[in-house]
């Protein structure tokens, strides 16, 4: 990314929004007349609703300045369209409404500068969607994979259970499990995978994992109360309960509250719990905003709350949500390992 | 398709067009009116020379119109005769009097006397009566058109001219001089009347036989009657129109209001023309910006001027004709030769072009641009 | 592809009375077929001066333009306005048709302007346009029974008669209610479909933004931004 919109230009941006994403909206709603024909049905709430995911995610993107953020946020968001039949010219057009949206709704400096990446963006769109096949799994993670693809979950709660072998199966979840999940994830965004199939793969992972966790014998009691939680917005919790369960493996009393909950609510549950650590996950860019502002809610709560902030889009984030948390953790092993630090 | 944008303009700008059809109108009618009443008095100022049925007039020396003409010896009759070219000659004596009319007021007439049995220079269309009516001594002959004029006299009435006994024989039409009232009679009447001695006589008239040649024969008669004029009947009479109109002011009135017609007709059909783009500025932007050239401007313009010329002089000739109508006939005279109205039409759509020119160079001075703003 | 305008260097000044004012600086800009470009800013800011310049409807100060790749920079009055009528088609503000003229005639003056005849076919393909813009039972009427959308159409019908490789649109809904903006505007879009035509749009209607292609924003006599980038065609 070359340019980093000013902090004048993000305000501007959270500001106007909600008009900048109507406007794309109306955009659309006159190009798929015209220009992209029409968007696959089943995609037609999605197309709308993309839009409000892509304008949260380019605010949160030029809020925490993150670097090389952009394409792979976008393509995330387009590729699973593009897999489902819209037109190849819809990122072209969704860019180009953006860009006009952009334009006409802020003042022009304003605009240009928050728009210079996404004509650079626009400027470097692959030509085809997917651009590329992602790498099959092998081994260990192919097999689990292959049977959470299936929907065994017997099976694959006993392959999981057999490489834990009765020891803590951090290690598992981040050579196993986390890469088993993107695949899934990947083969979704592809339409390999209905989101009926993700869904059903998603839930027999999650019943495997929470087997394997049953499976060990947890620690001693050790008195660490943590509270886990998806930040507001964010619907991928399975990185979050697998360092849930991990920390109560270790001894810890844990209150996991899941994706997605709003942030009074989450902030009510942890007056009440009084938690020494909390751990809060975002995997989409998006939601950092959310993550951040529950950190410092959270903060202003229980001043003497130690913070830690997981997953793949809060490690982007790390240099910036360094000041709001205590730590940024990319692991599940990680993420057990400072909540127990910190509880200290 | 300019053509038919130029109709839809007008049309549409009833107004307006009304004006400038109106500033022809005026130019037709106006400078035709006066043209038809000019003729008419040509007609008049050389009436009697026209109807002589003479080839040469022999007139005092120095004469330049013939109701000018000082007085001849009646010998020279005689002399002429005499020559071989000439079929006849007669003196025609012609005076000036006043008619007591029957309420006893006094109108001035001027007499003229023709000598039978030819009478040639006498009256050549009647109302009522004919040339024999001249035969008696006392007969006189009165204009239809001059009866009122005259106190209303009728066939047999007795009257005075400078205290001679007359008798109204028949009435002429047409026969009006423009210096005053024409009473014709017989030559002894006229002599009685203007007091005009027997070897006196205003002019002479000449017929020349067939086959003659007429300039050896006028330069025979000029060399025989040395104190004479002799002139061919064309020539007076073209002489008497000059005459009347440039030493007189006839000519000059007359010029002046035909050439008020046309300066106020010319002055509404700029004014109106001009007007007109003007108010339709925008439109004419609008073809330039389409792609209209100038010179499409240009034609537009003109046709409109065109078609207001023709509206115009449609009618303007209309109006002219219920005019010259209205005038036939009666004392105002009015006489339109057959040549005048295409020309004067022909220069009438002229002077239409001219006045469009300003306004042909208004609208082709309108910018594209404007048609944006 | 070859861009139906192009403009190189181009600037215009006018003389404000006092001094020499450039109200437009040099500016280079191609537009594409099958595009809809709106020039968008605030009033003052140069875009129609721009719009009027691409349309040789006025000479640039400083600058050279194509049209469809043939240079017309310099030619005679009269030559660019025949350049006009045959690449051009014109859509104003407020229509501007003629009051004297009935739609159907308005329409074939634009095509027919140059000649006292209208060539062979042209009032059936008037006729077909005015159906296909919805107008067919107002041909016959004269612009003052029309309502603001129905003109416009009227005009589009009149610019699209000579088969234009650009269409430039000035302010084409100002003057317009919310329905008839959204006719004109989708007739519009829907013409800027072909791949051989451009439709160029000045504007600062904000309902005209969602139809855009392509944005170029002019700002006091500038290219601001513009949503296209310049390498690609």
């Amino acid at each position: 990314m070359s340019v980093q919109p000013g902090v004048e230009s993000v305000a501007a941006l959270r500001k106007q929004l909600p008009e900048l994403v109507e406007r794309v909206n109306e955009k659309f709603r006159v190009d798929e007349r015209f220009e992209c024909g029409p968007i696959p049905c089943e995609l037609a709430v999605t197309v709308e609703d993309l839009q409000y995911r892509f304008g949260r995610t380019l605010l949160a993107g030029y809020e925490f300045g993150l670097p090389d953020w952009l394409a792979p946020e976008f393509v995330g968001l387009v590729g699973p369209v593009m897999a489902r039949g819209a037109r190849a010219e819809f990122p072209r057009a969704m860019l180009d409404a953006w860009l006009v949206a952009l334009r006409t709704t802020l003042p022009s400096a304003t605009g240009d500068e928050l728009a210079l990446p996404l004509a650079e963006l626009r400027a470097g769109l692959p030509g085809q969607w997917p651009a590329d096949e992602p790498a099959s799994l092998a081994g260990d993670a192919g097999e689990f994979f292959r049977l959470i693809r299936e929907r065994r979950r017997r099976e694959a709660a006993a392959f999981l259970a057999r490489r834990a072998g009765g020891g803590d199966p951090s290690s598992l979840f981040d050579e196993l499990v986390v890469p088993a999940l993107a695949r899934v994830g990947e083969l979704w965004a592809r339409n390999r995978l209905s989101a009926a199939e993700e869904h059903g793969a998603t839930e027999v992972c999650r019943y495997a994992v929470l087997r394997v966790l049953d499976s060990v014998e947890p620690g001693p009691r050790t008195g660490v109360r943590a509270l886990v939680a998806c930040a507001p917005g964010e619907e991928h919790e399975l990185g979050a309960e697998m360092v849930a369960g991990l920390v109560e493996l270790a001894g810890g009393e844990v209150f996991f509250i899941g994706r997605s909950a709003p942030e009074a609510e989450i902030v009510a549950a942890a007056r009440r719990f009084e938690p020494a650590v909390a751990l809060l996950s975002s995997t989409t860019v998006a939601t950092l905003p959310g993550l951040r502002d529950l950190a410092r809610a959270l903060r202003a709560a229980l001043p003497d709350l130690r913070l830690v902030a997981g997953g793949s889009a809060a490690v982007l984030a790390r240099a910036r949500l360094a000041a709001d948390c205590d730590r940024v953790v990319r692991t599940a092993a990680e993420g057990q390992t400072a909540v127990l630090e910190l509880a200290r | 398709m300019r053509r038919h944008i130029a109709l839809r303009m007008l049309a549409h700008d009833r107004a307006t067009t009304a004006g400038a059809v109106l500033g022809v109108v005026a130019i037709i009618f106006l400078v035709g009116q006066q043209l038809a009443v000019l003729n008419g008095l040509f007609t008049y100022m050389s009436v009697l020379v026209d109807h002589s049925g003479a080839d040469i007039w022999i007139t005092s020396e120095g004469t330049d119109n013939i109701n000018s003409a000082g007085d001849l010896p009646t010998r020279y009759v005689d002399r002429l005769i005499g020559l071989d070219d000439i079929a006849w000659a007669e003196p025609v004596v012609s005076g000036a009097g006043f008619l007591k009319r029957k309420d006893a007021q006094f109108q001035p007439v001027r007499v003229v006397g023709v000598r039978p049995p030819r009478m040639a220079g006498g009256p050549w269309d009647y109302e009522v009566g004919d040339n024999s009516v001249l035969l008696d001594h006392d007969a006189v002959t009165v204009d239809w058109l001059d009866r009122r004029e005259l106190g209303d006299p009728e066939i047999g009435d007795v009257l005075e001219i400078n205290g001679q006994r007359c008798r109204v024989a028949a009435f002429t039409r047409g026969a009006r001089g423009f210096s005053g009232t024409l009473v014709f009679t017989n030559e002894k009447k006229a002599r009685e009347v203007g007091g005009v001695p027997d070897d006196r006589c205003s002019s002479i008239l000449v017929k020349l036989r067939p086959g003659a040649n007429p300039a050896a024969a006028l330069a025979r008669i000029r060399s025989l009657l040395p104190r004479a004029a002799a002139t061919p009947t064309p020539e007076l009479s073209a002489n008497t129109r000059l005459f009347y109109v440039t030493q007189t002011g006839i000519g000059s009135s007359f010029g002046f209001s035909t050439l008020i017609g046309v300066v106020v007709g010319v002055v509404i059909i700029i004014l109106t023309m001009y007007a007109t783009v003007l108010n339709r500025q925008r439109d004419f932007a609008v073809f330039r910006a389409l792609g209209a050239r100038r010179r499409d401007i240009r034609v537009i313009v003109l046709y409109q001027a065109l078609f207001i010329g023709f509206i115009g002089i449609l009618l303007g000739f209309f109006l002219l004709a219920g005019f010259l109508f209205g005038t036939s006939g009666s004392r105002l005279p009015s006489f339109m030769p057959l040549w005048i109205p295409p020309v004067h039409a022909l220069l009438t759509l002229g002077l239409c072009v001219v006045g469009s020119a300003l306004a042909i160079r208004r609208a082709v001075r309108i910018e594209p641009a404007s048609a944006f703003r | 592809m070859e861009p139906v305008i192009r403009l190189e260097g181009v600037a215009r000044d006018f003389w404000d009375g006092v001094r020499r004012r450039r109200v437009l600086q040099p500016t280079d800009l191609e537009f594409w077929p099958g595009e809809l470009t709106v020039l968008a800013g605030p009033s003052g800011s140069g875009k129609t001066t721009l719009l009027t310049i691409m349309g040789l409807v006025l000479a640039p100060s400083a600058g050279r333009v194509w049209v469809a790749g043939e240079e017309v920079t310099g030619l005679s009055e009269d030559a660019l306005a025949t350049v006009r009528l045959k690449r051009f088609g014109f859509v104003f503000q407020s229509a501007g048709l003629v009051p004297a003229l009935s739609a159907l005639d308005n329409a074939l003056a634009g095509r027919s302007i140059q000649s006292d005849r209208v060539a062979p076919g042209l009032r059936e393909r008037a006729l077909e346009l005015f159906d296909e813009l919805g107008i067919a039972d107002y041909a016959r009427a004269m612009p003052t029974q029309l309502s603001g959308g129905q003109q416009q159409r009227v005009a589009i019908a009149r610019a699209l008669l000579g088969e234009p490789a650009v269409l430039l649109c000035d302010e084409p809904t100002s003057a317009l209610d919310v329905d008839s903006s959204r006719v004109v505007l989708d007739t519009l879009k829907r013409l800027a479909r072909d791949p051989k035509r451009g439709v160029v749009l000045v504007t600062h209607d904000p309902r005209v933004f969602p139809y855009a292609d392509r944005l170029v924003k002019i700002e006091d006599g500038r290219i601001a931004s513009d949503t296209k980038d310049k390498a690609e065609g």
